[in-house]
C-alpha cells in the first residue's frame, strides 16, 4: 500500500499551512506581503496536492473496478 | 451500463448484464470535473483570504486567518454529520444496504472535518488563549465528545461481523448520534462561556462574512469529493468481500461434490 507515504507528508504539509497564519501574529500586527503570498501559495499547494492524489487514485480506483467486473463475470460462469 | 434496479441488493452489481456497475449507484461520471472545480473554488478562497479581508484585527491579530478554514469545518462537520443521520434513518427504513455504505462513507469525512476543526482550532487557541486545549470549556469538550462519538460509530461498524446485522446496529447507532449535535451548538447557552465565545464581534465586518461563508461553500465542494472518492472505495470493497464469499461457496460446493 502507498497511500500512508503519501497520505503522512500530506497531512504534515496541512497542518503546518494551517498552523503557519496563527504562529506568525506579531506583535505590530502587520504581516509583510511577503508573509500574504506565502500563506496563499502554501495554502495553494496543499489543496492541489490533496486534489491530484484523490483524482489519480480515483482514476486507479476506475481501473480496479474494470478488473473486479471481470472477476464478477468469470464467478457468474463459474455459478451457473 | 448497468442499472442499480437489476443489481444485487447487497452490492449493487449486476448479475444479469455483467456489465461494469455503477459502483453502487453513485455515478462515477464527472470526478476529474469535480476536482477542478473543487481546486478553483479552493485557490479562490485562499485569494480572497490573502487579498480581500484583513490580514490583522486588532486584539486577535492575524492568527484568525485560520477561522477560515476553522468555520467552514465546523459547518461541514454537521452537514455530514446530518448526512449520515439521514442516510442511517434511510437503511433503517429500506433495508438497501446503498444507504449504510453512505453512511459510513459520510461518517469518515464527517471526521475528517472534525479533526480540520480541532487542529484548526487548538492552533488558533495557542496563538489567541496561550494554551493548545482549555479542558473546563463547553465547546471544546462537547466538540471533543462528539469526536468520540463518531470515531465509535466507525470502531462499531468495522467489530460486527455479519453484515445484516452490523447494518443495522450502524443504522441504529447513526441515527441516535446525531442527537449529540445540538448539545455541541448550544453547549455554551446551556454551560456557559469559558473561553471560546458564542459569536465573534470582531469578526463581523462585511469582508470577513461573505469569506466565511463561501469558504463555507467551497469547502463543500472539496469535501464533497472526498465523500464521492470514499463512497467509490468502499463499494469497491464490499464487491470483492461479495466475490470472495462466492468462490468459498463455490469451492465448497465443488468439495462436497
Amino acid at each position: 500500500m502507498r497511500t500512508p507515504r503519501i497520505a503522512v507528508p500530506t497531512v504534515a504539509a496541512l497542518l503546518a499551512i494551517f498552523a503557519a497564519p496563527a504562529f506568525a501574529q506579531g506583535a505590530g500586527n502587520a504581516p509583510s506581503s511577503d508573509y500574504r503570498w506565502a500563506v496563499y501559495t502554501g495554502c495553494s499547494l496543499v489543496f492541489v496536492c490533496i486534489l491530484v492524489y484523490l483524482f489519480v487514485t480515483h482514476r486507479k480506483g476506475a481501473a480496479l473496478s474494470e478488473d473486479l467486473a471481470h472477476l464478477e463475470r468469470r464467478i457468474d460462469s463459474l455459478e451457473d | 451500463m448497468s442499472t442499480i434496479n437489476s443489481a444485487d441488493r447487497t452490492t449493487g452489481v449486476d448479475r444479469t448484464s455483467g456489465a461494469l456497475p455503477r459502483l453502487g449507484g453513485s455515478p462515477a461520471r464527472g470526478f476529474g470535473v469535480h476536482a477542478v472545480l473543487a481546486l478553483a473554488a479552493l485557490l479562490f478562497l485562499n485569494w480572497l483570504v490573502v487579498t480581500e479581508v484583513p490580514l490583522a484585527i486588532k486584539g486577535i491579530g492575524s492568527s484568525y486567518l485560520i477561522f477560515f478554514y476553522h468555520f467552514p469545518a465546523a459547518i461541514n462537520v454537521f452537514v455530514f454529520y446530518g448526512a449520515l443521520m439521514g442516510a442511517s434513518v434511510l437503511y433503517l427504513k429500506t433495508k438497501d444496504p446503498i444507504w449504510d455504505r453512505r453512511a459510513r462513507a459520510a461518517a469518515e469525512v464527517g471526521i475528517l472535518c472534525n479533526a480540520v476543526l480541532l487542529v484548526t482550532g487548538s492552533t488558533w487557541a495557542k496563538a489567541a488563549w496561550n494554551a493548545w486545549w482549555v479542558w473546563n470549556d463547553p465547546r471544546l469538550m462537547s466538540a471533543a465528545v462528539m469526536t468520540l462519538i463518531y470515531i465509535g460509530y466507525l470502531m462499531l461498524h468495522g467489530a460486527i461481523e455479519e453484515p445484516a446485522r452490523r447494518r443495522q446496529v450502524a443504522g441504529v447507532y447513526g441515527s441516535l448520534a446525531f442527537l449529540n449535535i445540538p448539545m455541541v451548538h448550544y453547549s455554551i447557552k446551556l454551560f456557559g462561556q469559558a473561553s471560546h465565545p458564542m459569536k465573534f464581534d470582531a469578526l463581523s465586518d462585511a469582508s470577513v462574512v461573505a469569506t466565511r461563508w463561501y469558504g463555507v461553500a467551497a469547502f463543500f465542494v472539496f469535501y464533497l469529493l472526498i465523500y464521492r472518492w470514499t463512497f467509490d472505495r468502499k463499494s469497491r470493497a464490499d464487491r470483492l468481500e461479495d466475490s470472495l464469499g462466492r468462490i468459498r461457496r463455490i469451492e465448497e460446493r465443488g468439495a462436497t461434490s
